[in-house]
């Protein structure tokens, strides 16, 4: 009986994103089945699983996860700068945006993870009061100023 | 209290079908083991993460094979449980019964 062969680029596909763990042998199991009657299709399933399973090991390596630790640590830092420009546009809440950069830091540190834990709960709160705040405060000056004033009133009414 | 790591579904269903008296369980035997009894396909890379953590856990061992031209010249690897998969396997079995035991009390109440 003549071998089936493969579908190229499945194969291809296959012996490049299959797990470093016993991949020969792996390989070997696939074409075995393929030649024993499984379907193109079924190789090619082969290959989606294969590359699945390549994703969550790249997901899992320790390199990822500590970027993706840079990422978000960059990233809260970021936002909260933005809410201290935010808030400090008004004085007054200045020391709310203060605050919660405060316990951003706290909770970015190294530091017991219960004191994080409440410390990222209190700037969570805390950016979200301040920013609340902030756009009521802009909503509010915004009508203030659409407002007509009382002066402009008495001299259209003449 | 000892911490253990408790065997995932996966892990527990490729442990059970490595017992094979021949000592010829390879991925195709294991996965087709699997289907069987199970009634569900499992992809020949899921079976082999799954071997790969036994392995790391000490829970299976592994010998290569001669490699075959039916398979491209690639070698069987084949494997078996050692004596601490069998005991984790035996475990994990008797605490499924102990926990499943208390289907019996529920199938007579309503729902």
């Amino acid at each position: 009986m003549k071998p089936r062969t493969p579908p190229r680029l499945a194969e291809w596909l296959l012996q490049r994103l299959a797990a470093s763990y016993r991949r020969d042998s792996l390989l070997g199991d696939v074409l075995e089945q393929y030649q024993q009657g499984r379907s193109r299709a079924w190789y090619w399933g082969q290959v989606g699983s294969a590359s699945s399973w390549a994703l969550l090991r790249f997901a899992r390596s320790a390199t990822v996860t500590r970027a993706a630790r840079v990422i978000l640590r960059v990233t809260g830092e970021i936002l909260a700068i933005l809410g201290i420009v935010s808030v400090s546009t008004l004085e007054a809440r200045l020391a709310l945006g203060a605050f919660a950069v405060l316990c951003f830091a706290l909770s970015s540190a190294r530091t017991n993870v219960l004191l994080k834990r409440i410390a990222s709960a209190f700037a969570i709160v805390t950016l979200g009061a301040a920013t609340l705040t902030w756009a009521a405060g802009g909503a509010g000056s915004r009508i203030a100023d659409a407002a007509p004033s009382p002066a402009h009133c008495s001299a259209d009414s003449r | 209290m000892r911490r253990r790591e408790y065997l995932g579904q996966l892990e527990l269903m490729v442990l059970l079908a490595t017992l094979r008296p021949a000592g010829d369980a390879y991925g195709v035997v294991i996965s087709r083991d699997i289907a069987e009894k199970s009634g569900r396909e499992v992809a020949l890379a899921s079976v082999y993460a799954a071997l790969e953590r036994l392995e790391h856990k000490g829970l299976v061992s592994s010998t290569l094979g001669e490699p075959t031209a039916e398979r491209g010249g690639k070698a069987r690897t084949y494997f078996r449980p050692t004596a601490a998969g069998l005991r984790e396997a035996r475990e994990a079995c008797s605490m499924l019964q102990r926990l499943a035991s208390r289907l019996t009390h529920w199938e007579g109440k309503p729902a």
